[in-house]
């Protein structure tokens, strides 16, 4: 019996076979490449290229040597470091908190689901609109409730203080909903068994969450991570239709400030560079959360 | 027994607490969105009186003062070309990734990881240059071509066909089955939640998005609802908060019945699915 060793024409046919799967492989990833480097990798060396030119055409690192100098620049980097710091965690926190929560209604689940989900399915820019309306300073909702408890009213977008602050509300408000059922997902199919031995074993709640819950939800925890990020660098809508980046550039965020020197001001090379930063600081976000993936998930 | 008893009142006491609080947060959520789509049928925002002040005017206002047939036209024709290449292209590319080993599979798959955070939006100016150049500006395929392919339907899919036994992959191949074959008798009746799930996942994210559309279109002829509707929500001259919430009406609605309708299928899928 020849078990250990293959006759020459078995092995020739495994590597016709192993040729015919490659081929066939990329013949399956040849559609969905084309459009995913057409549009993101071609014009990633496209921006490159441009980024290193001047006006004129010459060779020249000007676009980020202005990168130095100028002042609305720096005070966006620091608007979006804020705007990630702040939303990302607390976009996780949010979700996960209304998850719990929600995991224990049982009459009338899918109203409340509805209910959490019903913002993450508007349109930014309508979710943008309803909140303009509640932080409008004369009739808004909110001043009315300040001046119902005896505080004074503000104006929450006209002012450079708040005008972050009440946008980074909308953007949780909004996103929560969509990675609240994620963690409803996983948590839902969590062992039953498990909560049974806590229950006999008189675990406290939090100590089971802390050492069961959270350790098991870490993947969604990451997952969420991972589109709570690359959502928070690709934020435009919210400024469109709330604050145009304003008052004085206080809530003016990397990809509108992209959008603005390109098509506002039509300095198309200082946006190729601005462009350039905002992929590097991706793609290092990206390979870090790819790294910690690979090491909590084994998603082989 | 004694001990037993209080202990499970307890247990619901504390469970009940939560069911409060948990509707307490669901109506928060809710609130806002609710409140304008009932303020979009008031004449005043400063009325609250509820048996008068009901109108109609501010929604035919804003519907007849833009094509809003030609915008959801093309969104309608967005989202459903775009999420049936998404989902095409992506089982296949996804499928290849799971099932075979190939040269290069893991430098091309670390190209889609990539891909999860840097999108087609982030490249704007030489995006709207290349759809210019390939003469699809201001057109339906020009909005759509950047999105045809996606890298997190690949991902999820692939995710997904890796929970595919192998033996039964192999049973699927002894009976004679080609690649294709395999694929569409054994991945995909296995992997029809996921595929239901990213389906609602990029129903919802094509109804919304505006960057792109925005740039690429320079008439109504190929703009979607929300590059139209956005003038009425952010105008040049002062905001018309009636007009507004009548925009923001419009917009919704036609989501969130689909939604409405599919919400338990959506919830399922996504429970089914294993994103987690």
């Amino acid at each position: 019996m020849s078990v250990t060793r293959e006759s020459p024409a078995a092995e020739r046919a495994m590597a016709r076979q192993a040729r015919g799967d490659a081929m066939f492989s990329y013949a399956a990833l040849m559609p969905a490449f084309i459009i995913l480097v057409g549009f993101t990798v071609v014009p990633f060396l496209l921006s490159a290229w441009r980024s290193v030119q001047d006006r004129g055409g010459e060779f020249s690192t000007e676009n980020y040597q202005r990168m130095l100098d100028d002042g609305v620049f720096h005070q966006v980097i620091s608007n979006q470091l804020i705007y990630t710091l702040v939303t990302v965690p607390v976009t996780i926190a949010v979700s996960l908190g209304l998850a719990v929560l929600g995991a224990k209604v049982l009459r009338g689940k899918a109203i409340a689901r509805v209910s959490f989900l019903a913002p993450a399915m508007l349109p930014t820019v309508a979710a943008g609109a309803i909140w303009l309306y509640f932080y409008q300073p004369n009739f808004g909702m909110l001043n009315a409730v300040a001046n119902a408890l005896g505080l004074p009213g503000m104006n929450w977008l006209g002012s450079s203080e708040t005008a972050l602050s009440a946008m980074m509300v909308v953007a949780v408000w909004q996103q929560a909903g969509l990675f609240v059922i994620f963690y409803l997902a996983a948590l839902l199919s969590q062992d039953p068994q498990l909560r049974e031995a806590a229950r006999i074993e008189r675990t406290r709640p939090w100590t089971f969450f802390r050492r069961v819950t959270w350790p098991l939800l870490m993947p969604t925890t990451l997952f969420v991570g991972v589109i709570a990020t690359s959502n928070s660098f690709k934020q435009v809508d919210l400024l469109f239709v709330m604050t145009q980046g304003g008052p004085s550039d206080s809530t003016n965020l990397m990809l509108y400030y992209v959008w603005e020197t390109a098509f506002g001001q039509f300095r198309q090379e200082y946006s190729a560079a601005i462009t350039v930063l905002l992929v590097i600081i991706l793609m290092v976000i990206a390979v870090a959360q790819i790294r910690l993936l690979d090491k909590r998930i084994h998603y082989r | 027994m004694r001990g037993s008893m209080t202990e499970s009142a307890q247990a619901t006491w504390g469970d009940r607490a939560m069911v409060y609080l948990a509707w307490g947060a669901a109506l928060v959520w809710v609130l806002p969105l609710l409140l304008v789509l009932v303020m979009a049928f008031r004449e005043s925002a400063t009325d609250m009186s509820i048996l008068s002040g009901w109108t109609l005017d501010n929604l035919t206002r804003v519907w007849n003062s833009a094509d809003f047939e030609l915008f959801f036209r093309n969104s309608f024709i967005l989202v459903v070309a775009l999420t049936l290449t998404q989902i095409v292209l992506g089982v296949l590319a996804a499928y290849a990734f799971a099932r075979f080993r190939f040269p290069g599979r893991d430098v091309l798959f670390f190209v889609v990881l990539a891909q999860l955070v840097i999108y087609p939006e982030i490249m704007i100016s030489e995006n709207f240059f290349m759809v210019s150049r390939m003469g699809l500006d201001d057109s339906l395929l020009g909005v759509g071509l950047p999105y045809a392919a996606s890298a997190f339907a690949i991902f999820l899919l692939r995710q997904a066909f890796l929970t595919v036994p192998k033996e039964l992959v192999e049973a699927a191949v002894m009976e004679g089955m080609g690649r294709l074959r395999v694929l569409w008798r054994v991945f995909l009746p296995l992997c029809r939640s996921t595929v239901a799930a990213f389906a609602m996942v990029s129903v919802s994210f094509h109804w919304n998005n505006f960057l792109w559309p925005m740039i690429s279109t320079r008439t109504n002829e190929a703009r979607p609802v929300t590059v139209g509707v956005v003038r009425f929500m952010a105008p040049e001259s002062g905001i018309d908060f009636a007009a507004l919430t009548a925009g923001t009406f419009i917009i919704v609605t036609p989501l969130l019945i689909f939604f409405l309708v599919m919400q338990r299928q959506f919830v399922q899928s996504f429970m089914r699915s294993g994103i987690k």
